[in-house]
């Protein structure tokens, strides 16, 4: 599962890099494969512990499993989105809509992906689900500071990773603002 | 392996076993729930730190583990006495292995916080004089408490569960559980003031201990307290 995982994860990788082409080529599939293991990797503990806590009887390497399963559905999903979105990355110069887009692609994909972990949480007798829908808001939040963490994925920049680091809503909004501003000054010109 | 269901049984708070292992408590499963609350306010302590600096991740680490083991201890003997006046019977051993049940629990569950703390960590500015005037500062303190309450809550729960089923009485596990909650609050605090910084201060040295560690911690509320007015 993992393996089909990655793969998936470095072909809609492969689209993404497509819209800056050059060394995103090869750095975005890389970047995504890799965000969405690690993501996983930092989020298995606390899936396991808030399974317990829930009264689930799942052992580590099951609820592994889970999540294995979780992120094979979202990529396979996501590779089920790359024609559109490689479609829409060669007709378009906006890195903030492509952003958009593939964020709305990564939310559908990880909405599905999650219906599947909440069906195999219940089967292992879990008596709530409080602590799953909690470790799904830690999750989404670090998935989502992972795609800032390791930016540039959409557009390019002169370094492999970021030289400093920020909170993904902190980026979004500087970038935004940076978006807005160039336009005034556009405008004004 | 066995060692991991022992601890799941705790996690899921399975009160029938939990029990057994208050009412019997032998060495081993003392020194199990033991190497649970080190290795995990050990490693949990090591991503407080390391914002600061990797000594500081060092430090904290060495330092966080004993003030939880010492909370229980001070916890164990002085209610092993509180409790018997509370309505509930227990023997100093039996306390001891109930309250370290509850801390094992927390320490499993910092545990697995520690790598989104430390997730948390890498993603933050280094810290500076002028990061800490920032919601980054803030938000890293915020994730530390909410991370620590939420073990302490969450052992606090189980060990409510454990003390109804050995008293058969809700009135007085609550009872009981308010006195260990206030010696935990108070034995606690004072032990992590003693031993600060755990997180650091830009604007101070990487230390094990701070030079003025004995310094009365209610009269520094106090001056706070007194500015803030």
């Amino acid at each position: 599962m993992l393996g089909v995982a990655i793969a998936c994860g470095l072909i809609y990788g492969v689209v993404v890099g497509s819209f800056s082409g050059q060394s995103q080529w090869w750095a975005a599939p890389i970047k995504i494969s890799l965000g969405l293991m690690i993501s996983a990797l930092i989020c298995l503990p606390s899936l396991y512990i808030f399974g317990c806590l829930s009264g689930s009887e799942a052992r580590p390497w099951e609820m592994a499993g889970l999540l294995a399963g979780l992120l094979m559905l979202m990529t396979l999903l996501l590779v089920g989105f790359a024609p559109v979105a490689w479609l829409f990355s060669q007709s378009t110069e906006s890195v903030a809509w492509m952003g958009a887009l593939h964020l709305l692609f990564w939310l559908v994909a990880t909405a599905f992906a999650l219906r599947f972990l909440h069906a195999g949480y219940a089967r292992f007798h879990a008596r709530s689900s409080a602590g799953l829908y909690v470790w799904i808001v830690i999750f989404l939040l670090v998935m989502l500071q992972m795609t800032t963490a390791l930016r540039p994925i959409v557009g390019t920049a002169d370094t492999f990773l970021p030289k400093d680091k920020k909170f993904f809503l902190d980026y979004w909004f500087n970038t935004m603002d940076q978006k807005a501003e160039a336009k005034t000054q556009g405008t004004t010109k | 392996m066995a060692h991991a269901a022992e601890l799941a049984v705790l996690l899921r708070g399975e009160t029938r076993a939990m029990e057994l292992w208050a009412r019997y408590p032998d060495a081993r499963r003392f020194l199990l729930n033991a190497a649970a609350i080190v290795g995990g306010a050990g490693v949990y302590g090591a991503a407080m730190g390391w914002w600061r600096a990797p000594e500081q991740a060092l430090f904290a680490a060495i330092k966080f583990p004993p003030i939880v083991l010492l909370t229980t201890l001070g916890n164990a003997v002085l209610n092993a006495m509180l409790a018997p006046l509370l309505g509930l019977n227990i023997s100093f051993r039996q306390s001891l292995s109930a309250v370290l049940m509850s801390f094992a629990v927390a320490g499993i569950i910092l545990a697995a916080f520690s790598p989104l703390a430390a997730f948390v960590v890498w993603n933050a500015p280094p810290m500076t004089p002028e990061t800490i005037q920032t919601w980054s500062y803030n938000f890293i303190k915020v994730t530390h408490v909410a991370a620590i309450a939420f073990a302490g809550v969450a052992g606090n729960v189980r060990l409510l569960q454990l003390l109804v089923e050995i008293g058969g009485s809700r009135q007085v596990a609550r009872r009981v559980l308010v006195a260990w909650l206030a010696v935990n609050l108070f034995l606690g605090s004072r032990l992590s003031w003693i031993l600060r910084p755990f997180i650091g201060a830009p604007h101070l040295p990487v230390a094990f201990v701070r030079e003025n560690a004995l310094e009365n911690w209610s009269s520094r509320c106090w001056a706070w307290r007194s500015r803030a007015a």
